[in-house]
């Protein structure tokens, strides 16, 4: 009786664990920790605790609370806390930390990366050979380039609360603050000549920070639900933009006048902004087994952030005449939503789901002259002109479905789906896609469950004209002969060649198959495969993207070969392929000037888990295994055929393999032993052997020297897991 | 009148106490626990114990099961049974506020049952669990496992090259979708795609002096979001996927090839390390007055 009293205790009650243990990581690996803070091969302190608390199911004042803290001793912990009053009040607190490692492997040369104006190292008298001024060689010594880890942590930290209110109504509101430290790589603009610019790619110091708060009123009746949202979100950016030395020391000064040491230049950082939303949900349930339901959303954003300056080197002319337009953009952008939803089912087998949504995108902000300066790197120019594009849309969905019980558990859908899409300052105005399609829906009996679905889209457009851009982004009469016949012309300008349609706007036939089956022969197994084949053919495009075949296929076991041995396992292929026309003469091609490049991706992913109650309630084992392999191969072709050699191929693999045990000591101690071996193989061309200074002959681009990353590592943990009710 | 009454004769009286006098800890599948959940919380006026029928609320009159084992309750859940006729048990309570949209959304309209997802009979419901130690993988369980059994392509995807890290359980699916329907486009929690990147990735919203028009308009025409071969989830290499659309005279239109000088010979700058980010860094728009390139 003692026994199963306890049973029905522990079945009934919320238990509390407090882990304390350690993990062991054998090596370093800093692609292993991206995420999880194990990047070092050194101990670290395993600490997870769950106080969880519910009052009895009959109390009169009920009440939860629970407090949860997970990896407390990684740097990707998370720990939040509620408490609730059921039926009256909830609130909640959180704090989540996540670790993002890019790279231990870039190489940098300037030495206080992560400052806001990166600076080269000192000059002599202090002796080091990578000093200031360097001299028209640079940068030839790759000693001079110092390893770097480049990171950032995300840390955010928030609470809700929720309320009851009489008569129907709830009311909930949260927030949220967001802070993202660390650095990333970006690319810092080097003058390289008068006429031409180069890059370097640097750290940037992240000091972003974001605000968000969101809160509901919601109504609710048996046949009426109405929900009221305010969201607003304020983006801060405490970096105002990133300066450098030129490590060239280099400076091309005047137009063609010469250059000169002692240059520096400077990037814009990501803006401050500001974003409100108002929403308006409500759903009605109509006579005759219908309802209708209604969103609007209207959402204001701003962004007011100061200009830098054309230029901040001082040896360049800048023109008094040719200041900035205004302090700042004073960006506006407004924009609204509308969906609405009307489902019915006039017939036990008849089923009608009709369904309209508008979009907007109103970008509002003042369009204005800039006379910008390249790459600081030249004098302003009044020649050097261009406009701001504040680009908008608008989109119109409408879908109808009508579906058909067609047998007692079988139910087939048709469906028809108008998507139409405006736009300004862009080549194409409008698209029209029509798609057309049916899915059903099968269980013909308790063991065999399947469904397919055929899509087929058809996408048109107006008129594609390839100067608008162009004509949008120069003053007027800057333009000397725009043109756009469908055959270019010399001397006719324009943004990109007439011919090419870029691939989102371009017209578009597409096949979108998904057949899906799951089978249990008996209750202990169950089998299920799946295969998804996407074709995309833009058939009117002469360059751009021409084609586009995704095919995705695999299958699932979950067989529980005893009660207590579970075997799962899963296979899952998919490849996709993406070609690409274009041509090296925009201005006048021919057929020799063509290319096409055809995309090759493909991945295997493999995976099986075994969970095996060895002793019930005692010891409990569970193995896993994941095998997942990636290619990626890019063929380029000219009217001569394939290019010999091709790019070499790129590959990730990744094994894991881990094994967990539990074990009972007593009934509030347990003991948890693990043991995880991840291996992790990558292969980039773009990356591996490509060091800092041979990034092209001239220097032009002074890169990173990242390396792909490449680990085995063996993680093993320990603890001991304290329970209590 | 009549009606009502033989209904309501259908019912049982003082039926919790039967129902766990047989649904009890030697059950095969446990009940028990949904007293230690929401839904077991007498003094919640909301919740189904806190109502006249008790379990009946949900599983219907069910005096006749109570009298005869053999005589199934009107209403049950699993795969055995109309997702519809289970859903509509579940709605009667979960109608407002995120289920507003449910009606005709993906999930509804392809005959999934909210017990698909969810169990309410356990201490912890498999789609709440919310575990991001690195000995516990994704796979294990959680809510990335409950959504993966039907959407394995998914699963797949979280392993490739690039991905955002929902196999180390720092994110998970609800943080991008609401899987009861919403008005946005593939049930994504905000009202538009866009939106919804943006609440990560606030920084990227603007609107910017300098913007590229197609981020403005759908992230997704250069990044698919569960998992690419390439860096930073774009959907084909840079710089391929650049020069898809900027077919314009000097360097977007050469055919890069391994044959382009440099040693290796694809030390191109056009090719190498970022390709055209190595110059271009700022593609999802640029606030420098001289930034109309995206290259500051």
């Amino acid at each position: 009786r003692a026994e199963e009293d306890m049973r029905y205790h522990d079945l009934t009650t919320n238990v509390s664990t407090l882990e304390l243990g350690a993990f062991y990581n054998t090596d370093n690996a800093f692609k292993f920790g991206d995420y999880t803070g194990l990047k070092d091969d050194d101990w670290s302190v395993l600490a997870n605790v769950d106080l969880h608390r519910r009052s009895p199911f009959d109390a009169e004042r009920a009440f939860h609370y629970r407090i949860r803290g997970l990896n407390l001793g990684l740097d990707s912990r998370y720990v939040d806390a509620e408490y609730e009053r059921p039926g009256i009040f909830g609130i909640s607190l959180f704090y989540d930390q996540i670790p993002k490692y890019q790279t231990d492997t870039a190489q940098i040369f300037f030495r206080n990366g992560g400052a806001s104006f990166l600076t080269l190292p000192l000059p002599p008298p202090v002796p080091d050979p990578c000093g200031y001024p360097i001299g028209v060689a640079f940068p030839n010594d790759p000693s001079c380039f110092k390893f770097n880890e480049i990171d950032h942590k995300r840390r955010t930290g928030g609470g809700e609360i929720s309320l009851i209110l009489p008569s129907h109504f709830d009311f909930d509101a949260s927030y949220e603050y967001q802070r993202k430290s660390g650095e990333k790589l970006t690319a810092a603009m080097i003058g390289r000549s008068w006429s031409d610019a180069g890059s370097q790619l640097v750290p940037e110091p992240l000091k972003y920070d974001s605000h968000q708060i969101e809160s509901h009123l919601r109504y609710t009746v048996d046949h009426f639900q109405l929900q009221l949202q305010y969201y607003a979100s304020a983006f801060n950016n405490d970096l105002n933009g990133l300066a450098w030395m030129d490590p060239r020391n280099r400076f091309p000064i005047g137009n063609g006048a010469g250059f000169e040491d002692g240059g520096v230049a400077q990037k814009g950082s990501m803006p401050d902004n500001w974003f409100h939303q108002i929403t308006g949900s409500g759903g009605l349930d109509l006579p005759g087994n219908s309802r209708v339901m209604v969103n609007a959303a209207f959402g204001w954003g701003t962004q007011d952030d100061d200009y830098l300056p054309f230029t901040n080197n001082p040896m360049l002319f800048v023109d008094p005449a040719l200041r900035l337009p205004r302090p700042d953009l004073d960006g506006r952008l407004e924009t609204r939503l509308v969906t609405a939803r009307f489902v019915s089912n006039p017939l036990p087998k008849l089923g009608i789901n009709l369904a309209y949504r508008w979009n907007e995108r109103d970008n509002d902000s003042p369009v204005d002259t800039y006379f910008r300066v390249l790459a600081d790197s030249r004098d302003q120019n009044p020649v050097d002109v261009r406009v701001n594009r504040p680009y908008s849309f608008e989109q119109h969905q409408v879908s109808a479905d009508v579906s058909y019980r067609i047998y007692k558990r079988t139910k087939l859908t048709l469906m028809y789906e108008w998507d139409q899409i405006n736009r300004n300052l862009q080549e194409v105005h409008e698209n029209n896609e029509h798609t057309v399609g049916g899915k059903l829906v099968s269980r013909p009996n308790r063991h065999v469950n399947l469904g397919a679905r055929y899509e087929r889209s058809y996408r048109d457009r107006s008129s594609y004209d390839c100067v608008k851009p162009l004509l949008a982004g120069l003053p007027p009469l800057t333009v000397a002969n725009p043109g756009c016949p469908k055959t270019a012309g010399t001397g006719l300008q324009f943004e990109s060649s007439p011919q090419l349609r870029k691939y989102n706007m371009a017209n578009r036939r597409r096949d979108d198959t998904h057949v899906w089956m799951t089978v249990t022969p008996i209750d202990r197994i169950s089998i299920g495969s799946h295969l998804k084949f996407i074709y995309d053919d833009y058939y009117k495009s002469t360059f751009g993207v021409t084609e586009y075949r995704l095919l995705s296929t695999g299958f699932d076991l979950s067989y529980m070969i005893t009660e207590r041995l579970n075997l799962n396992a899963f296979y899952n292929h998919d490849k996709s392929k993406r070609e690409m026309d274009s041509t090296t003469s925009p201005a006048s091609f021919t057929t020799a000037t063509y290319w096409s490049s055809r995309d090759k991706d493909a991945t295997n992913t493999v995976g099986a888990g075994l969970d095996f109650d060895v002793l019930p309630d005692r010891l409990s084992v569970d193995l896993q295994y994941l095998f997942a392999k990636s290619k990626g191969r890019i063929d380029t072709f000219t009217v001569a055929g394939p290019v010999s050699p091709p790019f070499p191929e790129n590959e990730t693999i990744l094994h894991n393999v881990s094994v967990q045990g539990n074990l009972a000591i007593t009934r509030n101690v347990s003991m948890r032993v693990g043991y995880l071996f991840e291996d992790f193989d990558s292969s980039d061309w773009a990356f591996d052997s490509v060091c800092p200074t041979c990034l092209s002959a001239g220097n032009e681009v002074i890169g990173s020297g990242e390396r792909s990353p490449n680990y085995s590592t063996h993680l093993v943990w320990l603890s001991l897991i304290y329970r209590f009710w | 009148r009549a009606e009502e009454a033989a209904d309501e004769e259908a019912y049982a009286e003082e039926e919790l106490d039967d129902c766990l006098g047989c649904h009890d800890e030697d059950a095969r599948v446990p009940v028990l626990p949904i007293l230690a959940t929401a839904h077991g919380v007498k003094a919640d006026e909301r919740t189904p114990l806190a109502k006249p029928h008790e379990c009946q609320t949900c599983h219907g009159p069910s005096a006749a099961h109570i009298e005869d084992e053999d005589v199934r309750p009107p209403i049950r859940f699993g795969p055995d049974w109309p997702a519809g006729r289970q859903n509509e048990a579940c709605l009667r309570c979960h109608q407002g506020g995120n289920r507003i949209n449910w009606q005709g959304s993906v999930h509804a309209t392809s005959e999934v049952a909210c017990a698909s997802c969810h169990s309410i009979h356990v201490l912890q419901d498999p789609v709440a669990i919310r575990d991001r130690r690195p000995d516990t993988p994704v796979l294990r369980g959680g809510q990335a496992a409950v959504c993966f059994r039907c959407h394995a392509d998914k699963r797949a995807e979280i392993h490739k090259t690039s991905s955002h890290p929902l196999r180390d359980g720092v994110m998970t699916c609800s943080d991008c979708h609401q899987a009861h329907g919403s008005m946005g486009v593939a049930n994504l929690k905000k009202p538009t795609l866009n939106e919804t990147c943006y609440t990560c990735h606030a920084e990227k919203r603007g609107p910017f002096l300098w913007e590229h028009a197609p981020a403005s308009e759908n992230c997704l025409t250069c990044h698919t979001p569960h998992g690419s071969n390439h860096p930073m989830l774009l959907t084909a290499r840079v710089p391929q996927l650049c020069q898809s659309c900027h077919v314009a005279d000097f360097h977007t239109t050469r055919a890069y090839t391994a044959l382009n000088p440099g040693s290796p010979p694809f030390n191109d700058r056009f090719v190498g390390a970022k390709g055209c980010l190595n110059c271009h860094f700022e593609v999802h728009g640029s606030n420098h007055p001289s930034g109309v390139r995206f290259t500051r």
